[in-house]
């Protein structure tokens, strides 16, 4: 129990150095957006077949075996199932359909399952794609890449800049804390301590054990951060512009990719007009 | 902590300075370590709902310690890791996950600098209580409102658990408040009292 590292995963990067995964972040991220907006709105069949071509062309460049998109997929299997059932169920038309069977308020009718079908097809490609850049892009060029797309918003006032550097340092701190807190829940149970043990007040100050020296540690982390930060001139004042080590640039395949994506869309929209 | 100590320069509740960033990436990195780890985020109670959360704790202390402006920040990610994380599907809703944690930071930064004057334990107890509270009822609120839970059935089900959580909250807001000023004073220096060449060292 005490291994919290080894099986404790944030973020599911796969750094395989595929196409996808040296794409520019900002370029993918208005893809998978694109891409997700507009198949939160398709609605037949043929139009989710060559969505699947899509996707499998999708999947053959990044270089991610399959088991494991797969595996991840394996806990939303079953949520899926139980919501296609009631959704079956509980199907409620416009007028009244061919019912196979049916009493009160419960039926089953084609129209409904064909519903429902396409919902859990809507439901199962959005989540793959999202899953793609999640397993695609780390964290850190996620966050890169959402700073410099929401950056026009600092100058409406809105503090940007600040929010993403939160996300930043909360990125970077969690490894840090997680090696933190199994130490901490080592020491403590070498001492000889139970933590799924007791009563209610013994079990929260068990809690108070383990949470007091990390926020402990959390706050020595700031003041610790904060002078390294001040010392190399962190601040945004008028006129102050941040430069990065590790600068974003378009690439001739990022401009492909969102011109091909915008093509895919633009074909999309068509099937789908045509088909419905 | 007597009165007397050395002034520390105020800084407007409503800027943003470099510590105060720091202090919300490292409480955001809190919030999302109660939330992965198994069993830390929450303790367990006998009743339907099962779990009272800890995890809107450092949004509180985030409020108190940073202001306004980073308690909503805090609440915005606090809020988004719980939509992100969600298993129930009424928390993948942004009304019910995200927007009701944008005012935990707020309320209980509002409540301890009201307070303050006349003891700061008493204020950090009646901040952590009112964040807890605000968490619970809002989201609540927000579930009735989009009608997914009937008020009647909703609010008996969580009401001792709400009760349990600000308790809690109350508790752990005093003393992590405390560690916070504590270690504050300690890095500054310690106040002179005497003038200098009369000091031992």
């Amino acid at each position: 129990m005490f291994e919290l590292s080894r099986y404790v995963t944030f973020g599911q990067y796969v750094n395989n150095d595929s196409i996808l995964a040296r794409m520019d972040p900002r370029a993918k991220l208005v893809c998978a957006i694109l891409l997700i907006v507009l198949v939160s709105f398709l609605n037949t069949f043929p139009v989710f077949f060559l969505c699947l071509i899509f996707c499998t062309i999708l999947h053959l460049a990044s270089r991610i075996s399959i088991g494991y998109i797969l595996r991840s997929l394996k806990p939303f299997f079953l949520f899926l199932i139980i919501a296609f059932i009631f959704e079956v169920l509980f199907y409620a038309p416009a007028r009244a359909p061919h019912w196979i069977w049916h009493w009160w308020f419960l039926g089953l009718s084609w129209a409904g399952i064909t519903a429902s079908l396409l919902t859990m097809i809507r439901v199962i490609f959005l989540y793959y794609l999202a899953t793609m850049l999640t397993f695609t892009t780390s964290l850190v060029d996620l966050t890169d890449g959402l700073e410099s797309l929401v950056s026009p918003l600092q100058k409406l006032g809105i503090p940007v800049n600040a929010l993403v550097m939160v996300l930043v340092i909360a990125l970077k701190f969690v490894p840090i804390f997680v090696n933190e807190v199994e130490r901490l829940m080592k020491a403590q149970a070498a001492r000889g301590l139970h933590f799924d043990q007791g009563n209610l007040l013994q079990r929260i100050s068990k809690m108070a054990l383990l949470l007091i020296p990390l926020f402990v540690s959390g706050f020595q982390k700031v003041k610790v951060l904060n002078v390294a930060m001040e010392a190399r001139c962190y601040g945004s004042h008028r006129g102050w512009h941040r430069t990065k080590l590790r600068a974003l640039h378009y690439k001739r395949f990022d401009l492909f990719a969102l011109a091909l994506t915008i093509v895919v869309c633009i074909l999309l929209i068509t099937v789908n007009i045509l088909t419905a | 902590m007597s009165n007397d100590s050395i002034e520390t320069p105020r800084i407007r509740p409503w800027t943003l300075t470099t510590e105060r960033i720091i202090i919300a990436g490292v409480l955001a990195a809190i919030t999302i370590i109660l939330g992965i780890v198994p069993n830390l985020g929450f303790i367990p109670l006998p009743n339907a709902v099962g779990n009272a959360t800890i995890e809107h704790i450092p949004t509180i202390v985030s409020g108190i310690v940073a202001g306004p402006i980073i308690g909503i920040i805090s609440g915005l990610i606090f809020g988004v890791l719980a939509f992100f994380r969600a298993t129930d599907p009424f928390f993948k809703d942004p009304t019910v996950s995200i927007v009701p944690r944008l005012f935990i930071g707020l309320v209980s930064w509002a409540v301890f600098a009201g307070l303050v004057r006349i003891n700061r334990d008493l204020a950090a107890a009646v901040a952590g209580f009112a964040g807890a509270a605000t968490n619970t009822i809002l989201v609540v609120s927000a579930l009735i409102i989009r009608g997914y839970f009937p008020a009647a059935v909703i609010i008996p089900t969580v009401i001792v658990q709400a009760i349990f959580e600000a308790v809690i909250a109350a508790i752990l807001t005093v003393i992590l408040v405390r560690i916070f000023y504590v270690l504050e004073e300690r890095v500054v220096h310690a106040p002179d009292k005497k003038p200098r060449e009369q000091l031992p060292y």
